[in-house]
């Protein structure tokens, strides 16, 4: 096994057991980006020599006996929204092409005082601001969506041209490409992890959060990213830092299935997948029970009204002065931003505390909800719409944030894990939701879930491929 | 002779350009407003805005220990 193939608590314990420098490492996983990005596109910027520096620095520091911990010598990358001082924030947009930080995000910084080596800055969807990431290449399969908005982070993981990343979730921007390419996804509880130096899309339902190969590694990055920070408005104080370690034992717990909404309009083989992976959890000792999550008929129009116009509010002054800089299905979804009305924004915020306090009800009679993360697995390059046996089409886009939303609408945090294939090889997510800071919950089933799984923490076999004929210079 | 200095008043700016598809922005627009009508359905009387952004220092809604109590 290279260094680049290893989980992120694997290579931990091997650094601070000195058996693998984090030159090595950082070495095997720059290697490996040179051998595959060209077909995958994950990167917008690759800082090689910055991260050969900080892996020497690691190295010195663990050899004299100083140890930051489990992120120590491990390299990662990072969606190209978040800010690290000296190296371009591009959002993947001609916008903002020339932008160059002054300082960290909160985020990047604690992850360099935790001792995290960055490879680079990952593709998203323009601003993240769509859901397929058009620049950036499935591993899996030359011919599917990498999924978005934070495709190129996902890539990564799967790709093993970094053991970690962060990516950002407003609808499901986290999850969604996880589910797509056959990586865990947490988008955590809202305001649990600070947005300090991140672009914003839609403040009310942004959050950042890892994309990493196994749960057990969700959960180490997260307790490194958590924590008040009062440069972000919406930071929480949270009630106690997420453990690293919990036990992989459900025994007791109680699983909500949906009886609705999750599983209408659901491909068959992802059904089949997250349904078997619900009957592991009653084999392994959870009691399953089936729920019906209310004001679901809500969720589509309560998430537009939120994220149209708070997206068009973010980009108003740029939209004034550089439209032509922005690529044409955003520039479309911000224009119809700004003919949203005060009264259906408001209406929406208020439709948000409707479904926060049912939803709230219902994480009282469970522990965690299991359903789909995606109706579909990776659509083809070019697919445009879904059509469903009964009658309906929708489009690929409103196919694929239509289960991950109601995690941002209520900030309840959520978690996408791979729980198979389908019949073209292509990965399918199960989702997670539980109750806000339930996050070692979601730990403790994930992980669960995922040591009777015989691939976990594997990567994918990258295609041979490349087929970004038109790549966007966007 | 000089202006009298007063409270300094905001740049006017100039207006949004136009819309780079106007037809498809309607429509787009017309689409949201009509996924909208589902929330006029709804009886919000008494119902406020959820506190999305809550004061930096404002305890958590969790009790403390959660983490732990949850395992």
């Amino acid at each position: 096994m290279q260094p680049f193939e290893l989980t992120v608590a694997d290579a931990a314990a091997a650094v601070a057991a000195r058996t693998l420098s984090p030159v090595e490492l950082v070495d095997s996983v720059l290697d490996r980006c040179d051998a595959v990005e060209d077909r995958l596109h994950a990167y917008v910027t690759v800082v090689a020599d910055r991260a050969r520096r900080a892996a020497r620095q690691a190295e010195r520091e663990i050899r004299e006996g100083v140890h930051r911990g489990p992120l120590h010598g491990i390299p990662y990358g990072l969606k190209d929204l978040v800010d690290v001082a000296g190296v371009p924030t591009t959002a993947s947009s001609r916008a903002w092409a020339d932008r160059m930080p002054g300082e960290d995000s909160t985020v990047a910084a604690r992850l360099t005082d935790a001792g995290a080596i960055l490879i680079g800055k990952t593709h998203t969807h323009e601003f993240a601001y769509g859901l397929l990431t058009p620049q950036t290449a499935n591993p899996w399969h030359a011919d599917v969506v990498a999924g978005g908005s934070s495709g190129g982070s996902a890539v990564a993981v799967a790709a093993g041209t970094a053991l970690f990343s962060l990516g950002t979730d407003t609808g499901g921007s986290i999850r969604i490409p996880a589910a797509l390419n056959g990586t865990v996804g947490l988008k955590p509880t809202y305001g649990l992890v600070s947005r300090h130096g991140v672009a914003p899309l839609s403040w009310s339902l942004d959050h950042v959060g890892p994309l990493t190969r196994t749960v057990r590694d969700a959960a180490l990055v997260l307790s490194a990213l958590a924590g008040h920070d009062p440069s972000d408005p919406a930071s929480v104080s949270a009630p106690a830092g997420p453990p690293a370690s919990f036990p992989a034992d459900v025994r007791g717990l109680r699983v909500g299935v949906p009886g609705t909404y999750y599983f209408d309009r659901v491909d068959p083989e992802v059904e089949a997948a997250v349904r078997e992976t619900i009957g592991r959890l009653r084999e392994l000792g959870a009691t399953v029970t089936h729920v019906d999550p209310p004001l679901t008929e809500y969720v589509e129009a309560t998430q537009w009204g939120l994220m149209a116009p708070e997206a068009s509010a973010v980009h108003e002054e740029t939209l004034r002065a550089t439209p032509h800089l922005y690529g044409p299905d955003v520039r479309l979804l911000l224009e119809a931003g700004r003919h949203v009305s005060a009264l259906d924004y408001l209406r929406a915020q208020r439709t948000r505390s409707l479904i926060g306090r049912a939803w709230g009800r219902l994480f009282a009679g469970i522990d965690v909800l299991v359903a789909p993360t995606s109706p579909i697995t990776a659509a083809r390059r070019g697919q445009e719409t879904v059509r469903w046996p009964d009658g309906v089409t929708e489009t690929v886009t409103d196919a694929y944030v239509r289960l991950s939303s109601p995690a941002n609408i209520t900030g309840f945090p959520a978690l996408s894990l791979p729980v198979g294939r389908d019949s073209a090889g292509l990965p399918i997510g199960a989702q997670l939701i539980a109750a806000p800071f339930a996050e070692p919950v979601l730990f403790r089933v994930g992980t669960a879930l995922e040591d009777t799984l015989p691939d976990t923490g594997g990567l994918a076999e990258v295609h041979q491929a490349d087929i970004i004929h038109s790549a966007s210079d966007r | 002779m000089m202006a009298a200095a007063g409270p300094s008043r905001p740049s006017v700016r100039p207006a949004p350009p136009p819309d780079l598809r106007p037809g498809e922005t309607a429509e787009l627009a017309a689409r949201l407003g009509r996924l909208f009508g589902r929330l006029r359905t709804l009886d919000l009387a008494g119902v406020a805005p959820a506190p999305v952004f809550r004061p930096a220092a404002a305890p958590s809604p969790a009790a403390p220990g959660a983490f732990v109590a949850a395992l």
